[in-house]
């Protein structure tokens, strides 16, 4: 049987039954204006850890080691008001403030495909 | 014939404090100490310098010592019930913003009283020098947001995760000013503290750096500075470097 990889995976849900993870609608605790930034934390990290894990890792990649390369997709904004894909990128030994192992690929592949599956995602996790 | 000195009255004592009349206590006296209230409230009026404080407490200590003849010749019939005068302290009757407002032309002696009312580090003025060294409970306190300690909804490996984010929001709101960044405005500057990983497993401020019309997948308008000196602050701080940390780790 042919081993399933990420660029199979069509849409956030499959995301989620791959990582295991349950769909969650809302953090009650949170102050409610920021459910929609958390929401698409969440979802954005389901979707890095599903891949990750058809790469065969069930570990989140860290960044105290610098030899392991963290993939990010950049992203722009298109004058429509909506986002593009741009590049993939890695970091090793620098992080920006908002970077979270768990939001990072380990195969560079992946992380344009993440944006193709959910781009609503991202640019939630962008904008709200 | 002579008053009965023994017979008992009502009376009310009130004071007059900057031209207002305060009530303080009813009494039950007798005539011999009824005679000595009037006296002593002659002598208020009378002299409005007189502290009256201590007045009141004279007068309290001649009722207590009548008190205590009354009963010992068993003749009292009635409870006396004393309240002890109110201390007329002096207060601050400023807001927090207002004392901000007139901290940086208040006179030493003011500016002394605002400090101890206040806190003096809640006085600065600048909000990124006020938020430089300032706990992650000050941020939310600026901020205006609650702390929470869990997201039962999630999974539990993710809380420490999700909570991090929260406070890094919370953060960036503080420093923000209320200011809400657009991603989708592309002429504004979105900055962010970028940081070197240091092989302890700790962070280093390294830069702040800004993006108009690209966003790196990391980059929320949310974790997100509205200048460079906001940004700065943050990776500076230790507090919030450890929360960044979190972020990355967690």
């Amino acid at each position: 049987m042919k081993k399933k990889k990420f660029t199979d995976i069509k849409d956030v849900n499959e995301c989620f039954e791959v990582a295991e993870r349950p769909v969650v609608e809302s953090v009650d605790q949170i102050p409610s204006d920021l459910h929609p930034v958390i929401m698409a934390f969440y979802k954005e990290m389901v979707i890095a850890e599903s891949a990750n894990k058809l790469k065969g890792s069930d570990q989140k990649p860290d960044w105290r080691n610098p030899n392991q390369k963290k993939w990010f997709g950049w992203l722009r904004f298109l004058s429509s008001g909506s986002v593009d894909f741009y590049v993939s990128r890695y970091d090793c030994s620098f992080a920006v403030a908002g970077d979270a192992s768990r939001l990072a690929f380990l195969d560079e592949s992946d992380v344009r495909h993440a944006f193709n599956i959910a781009p609503d995602v991202f640019e939630d996790f962008l904008t709200k | 014939m002579g008053k009965d000195n023994n017979e008992l009255s009502t009376i009310e004592v009130s004071i007059q404090m900057d031209g207002v009349i305060q009530k303080i206590t009813n009494l039950v006296v007798s005539n011999s100490i009824l005679e000595k209230v009037n006296k002593t409230i002659s002598r208020i009026e009378a002299d409005r310098k007189a502290n009256i404080e201590k007045e009141i407490k004279q007068l309290y200590k001649q009722i207590d010592k009548d008190y205590k003849l009354l009963k010992d010749f068993n003749l009292m019939t009635f409870k006396m019930k004393k309240t002890e005068p109110e201390t007329q302290s002096q207060s601050l009757d400023f807001t927090l913003q207002e004392a901000i407002a007139m901290y940086p032309s208040a006179s030493e002696a003011l500016k002394s009283k605002l400090d101890a009312a206040f806190g003096k580090k809640a006085l600065i003025t600048d909000v990124l020098e006020r938020l430089k060294d300032a706990s992650i409970e000050e941020f939310y306190q600026e901020a205006g947001r609650p702390r929470i300690t869990s997201v039962s909804e999630l999974p539990e490996d993710l809380h420490e995760y999700i909570l991090s984010v929260y406070d890094g929001i919370v953060m960036y709101e503080a420093v923000n000013q209320g200011q809400r960044l657009s991603y989708l405005d592309t002429t504004t500057r979105k900055y962010q503290a970028w940081f070197n990983l240091l092989s302890s497993g700790s962070v280093d401020f390294y830069v702040s750096l800004c993006h108009c019309s690209l966003a790196h997948a990391g980059d929320a308008s949310r974790l997100s500075a509205v200048s460079a000196k906001a940004a700065e602050t943050l990776g500076k701080n230790p507090a919030c470097q450890n929360v960044f940390q979190n972020i990355m780790n967690k």
